[in-house]
């Protein structure tokens, strides 16, 4: 019993550091943009599936990672560059809008490279399960964990600690009143981007073992991630990790109750579910 | 200017009347007949969209209540067509409410589109695991055609007529809504929340009462799917579905529910003329959305409009479609 509680308990918290990655990349474009990033999953499909190509091609996999990474930072750059930096202006409503297209033209264009099929990535050290307490864990839940923690950490030093940090949060608060101080708003804007974009990319890449990968599972990170990012706090740092291990956690825990088959409308049952009862403190930053 | 309306109007309703006329083969009538049931969901959607400033990107899911509602109250309880349709309506009636009540009472725009991205899913995995009540992956086929009464709509031309003629009903309902004292009450809590909030105005519950509207639409337009092509699967109801469905109502120009009509006719019929691009769809969808709102956010029938009043200049210069609302908006969501 114990064991089996900690097989869902060690599952969610895989799934939650997952989320949890995709909702700090959100909550980081969102708090220093204000720009809801519905295409935000899709950084983390793209991630996933040039890594697949990448290791595809007989690159080793500590050179198709970063590589991967990278490439998802430069398509971040580029819709910064070519089409949110034209719509900052737009009303909310608008700009949402126009990135539901660029998430739709990055779907589309992984259909028309990849086609409808799924893959998946090798685990990054073996896939046989190590014993934890009575609970089969895989290597792969270890590389997870670990580096989710260690890169919340750097973000939270990144954002707390430096200079930059303090520029991206000044001009969140305030755009003209950062500028006015020496911070630069579009360079800020840009950065929120491509860090958002590599970040994404990277919890791309480590679910990859785990999950399936095809063309549609963007949006529903993005989903997950956005409904983390709001039951935590898209304001605070912590707000994330703690929205992210809620939402792996419960889904999960209810994987565990409820027969397989039923997994998807259970994780999405308990997302409506938390959204409509608890929407306030919910996005406290959106309405402002 | 109201005549040139009404002219407009009667040679737009004669040349949708007139189409079986011309084209005969059944093929492309059946794509006009589909293209005509997803018009009449972005009509209800761009009532969302345009006059309470509110997106759905989960139609589909209401679209699908429709549909499968209907097949099963048809084939399961041998309702009558016109009888499960309006069962239908009722329950997704009912579901929107439940869903939107707590969602547009509680601020922002962004709730209900996360919200009901969720719903969308959701009623998708539920049909997909539904067992035999919904068929899983292959869904149900075998329902009767519309009927009312002795009337039954079989063969194209009849469904034809049956999906525009309440395509037209749709668009004069939605017209009356935004010309009536609902659809000022609407307008006035799109130039200033606040104001209105500040006359009495419960805005929360008038947004609710149109999300509920645009529901009903989309669930309409899914029982006249499900009569028509006497066939319901998961697929024709997946999130790609409603997010094409608000491509087509910023195409159209948000607001506008003639726009409405001519962006998801649109849409639906691009495909049909280019086979090739099965697998581009997704693709050029996006860098149609994309660029409408980047380069013409104001929408085909805002340029079309635009374009009219700039050819007869001593017509009063009434203020472009959606330009006093966008600017409000921006001058409202800047800070």
């Amino acid at each position: 019993m114990l064991a089996q509680v900690l097989q869902f308990l060690l599952a969610g918290l895989t799934l939650g550091a997952i989320y949890a990655l995709i909702a700090f990349s959100f909550s980081l474009v969102f708090r220093t943009t204000r720009i809801m990033n519905i295409a935000q999953g899709d950084f983390s499909m793209l991630g996933g599936m040039a890594a697949i190509s990448l290791i595809g091609l007989r690159l080793p996999m500590f050179v198709a990672i970063p590589v991967a990474i990278v490439l998802v930072a430069f398509i971040g750059l580029a819709m910064e560059r070519l089409i949110i930096r034209r719509v900052l202006k737009f009303p909310r409503m608008m700009i949402v809008m126009v990135t539901i297209g660029v998430s739709m033209i990055i779907q589309g264009s992984a259909i028309v490279a990849w086609g409808q099929d799924s893959y998946s990535l090798p685990h990054l050290s073996g896939a046989d399960p190590v014993q934890f307490l009575g609970a089969a864990m895989l290597p792969q839940t270890v590389w997870i964990l670990g580096i989710s923690a260690l890169l919340s950490l750097a973000f939270w030093l990144f954002l707390d600690r430096t200079m930059m940090g303090l520029a991206m949060r000044a001009a969140a608060e305030n755009r003209l009143m950062a500028s006015l101080v020496g911070a630069n708003p579009a360079r800020i804007v840009q950065l929120s981007f491509v860090l958002g974009a590599s970040l994404g990319a990277l919890a791309g890449v480590l679910v990859a073992p785990i999950v399936f990968m095809n063309f549609s599972v963007g949006i529903l990170l993005t989903t997950k991630g956005i409904v983390a990012a709001i039951i935590g706090g898209i304001e605070s740092n912590l707000g994330a990790v703690v929205g992210g291990l809620a939402v792996g956690l419960a889904e999960s825990m209810a994987a565990g109750i409820f027969p397989s088959m039923y997994k998807d409308v259970i994780a999405l049952t308990v997302l409506l579910v938390v959204l409509c009862a608890m929407p306030k403190g919910i996005l406290r930053g959106a309405s402002r | 200017m109201k005549g040139v309306h009404f002219l407009g109007s009667a040679i737009g309703v004669a040349a949708i009347a007139a189409v079986p006329l011309f084209v005969r083969d059944e093929y492309s009538l059946g794509f006009l007949v589909l293209a005509g049931i997803v018009s009449l969901l972005v009509t209800g959607l761009s009532l969302l969209v345009g006059h309470a400033g509110q997106l759905s990107l989960g139609h589909g899911g209401f679209y699908a209540l429709g549909a499968y509602l209907s097949t099963i109250l048809t084939l399961r309880l041998h309702m009558p067509p016109l009888v499960a349709l309006v069962a239908a309506a009722v329950v997704t009636a009912l579901i929107a409410l439940g869903l939107g009540i707590p969602l547009l009472r509680a601020l922002t725009q962004f709730h209900l589109a996360v919200a009901t991205l969720i719903f969308g899913m959701l009623v998708n995995a539920v049909l997909i695991v539904g067992g035999e009540y919904t068929g899983g992956f292959t869904g149900i086929q075998g329902q009767p055609p519309f009927s009312i009464g002795p009337l039954v709509f079989q063969g194209d031309v009849a469904n034809y007529y049956l999906v525009w003629g309440v395509v037209l009903l749709g668009v004069i309902f939605a017209v009356g809504l935004t010309r009536s004292q609902a659809g000022c009450v609407l307008r006035a809590i799109q130039g200033d929340e606040m104001g209105a909030q500040s006359l009495g105005i419960d805005v929360a519950w008038e947004k609710v009462k149109v999300f509920v509207v645009s529901a009903v639409y989309a669930s309409v337009a899914g029982s006249l799917l499900a009569h028509y092509t006497q066939s319901v699967t998961p697929a024709q109801f997946g999130v790609g579905n409603s997010l094409e469905f608000m491509t087509m109502v910023f195409l159209g120009g948000k607001g506008s529910v003639i726009g409405a009509v001519i962006g998801g006719t649109f849409i639906r019929l691009l495909p049909q003329f280019t086979e090739f691009m099965k697998d581009y769809r997704l693709l050029v969808d996006g860098v149609i959305l994309t660029g409408v709102l980047l380069f013409v956010p104001q929408g085909v029938v805002g340029l079309i409009a635009g374009g009219w009043q700039r050819l007869i200049p001593r017509r009063r210069p009434a203020a472009p479609p959606d330009s006093g609302t966008a600017a409000g908006q921006a001058a409202g969501g800047a800070q």
